[in-house]
């Protein structure tokens, strides 16, 4: 069974990911998903918006808009994050582990090893990109 | 920019550095001049990040960093007290035990 918990949209620069995480950090809280789980969402989020700054658009394109969609499908939370910068390099994207000699680039391994499903792809209007992540409740 | 404060003391064993609030992009250079900087003067430096409630992956790439340097030039670095977020963190990432060694609260 799907339900539709929250729809809205974010402009995000560095700025503003303190915002996005007290925004996510109230959802957290209404949803009552306890703290090991709210940490892990909020972990994965702060990655993904992150991402979407510091890799998505370029400087000159920000605020950037990303529409976040959070959905309740049986067990699961679902967060879709969708931007409108220009399609990524999906064999690019790849979950490297933190590398102690080079530290750095780890941020999807994070968001990974915080979720239970991570998929990444273009958006279907091939305008932008789609992160779809999802967390087993309980 | 992400709200970011920090605090220096000194006792016989080490010097302590203290963050309170967020680390993330907008502030990571912030984090990484102080650690560097604080690191670069002391000989046994212990991290207190409690009163962070939130750490990126910028802000643990510095911590990364930081571990680097102090084994290169033989000082003592570690992370002594976290929060619950940066404990996950650091514990999803597997860094929770080189960055924190034994002994770590929070």
């Amino acid at each position: 069974m799907r339900d539709n918990l929250d729809h809205f949209t974010l402009d995000v620069t560095p700025e503003t990911l303190s915002n996005v995480r007290a925004l996510f950090t109230a959802l957290a809280e209404r949803l009552a998903l306890g703290s090991d789980i709210t940490h892990k969402v909020l972990i994965a989020i702060d990655e993904a918006v992150q991402n979407v700054v510091r890799h998505g658009y370029r400087p000159a394109e920000l605020p950037g808009r990303l529409d976040v969609t959070i959905t309740r499908e049986d067990d699961e939370l679902v967060f879709e994050l969708r931007d409108y910068a220009a399609p990524a390099d999906l064999a690019a994207i790849r979950p490297y582990p933190p590398d102690l000699d080079r530290p750095g680039h780890f941020g999807m391994h994070l968001i990974r090893a915080a979720m239970d499903d991570v998929r990444y792809s273009h958006a279907p209007d091939g305008n932008g990109n789609v992160l779809l992540m999802r967390k087993r409740l309980g | 920019m992400a709200e970011l404060h920090h605090t220096i003391t000194h006792s016989e064993q080490s010097t302590i550095l203290a963050f309170q609030g967020e680390i993330d992009i907008s502030n990571a250079r912030v984090l990484r001049t102080i650690l560097l900087q604080t690191l670069d003067r002391a000989s046994r430096l212990e991290l207190d990040l409690q009163a962070v409630t939130s750490m990126d992956s910028s802000g643990i790439a510095t911590l990364i960093e930081a571990h680097a340097k102090a084994g290169d030039s033989g000082k003592a670095f570690r992370v002594a007290t976290v929060s619950d977020r940066v404990r996950m963190a650091l514990k999803l990432l597997c860094l929770d035990t080189l960055l924190m060694g034994g002994g770590a609260t929070g």
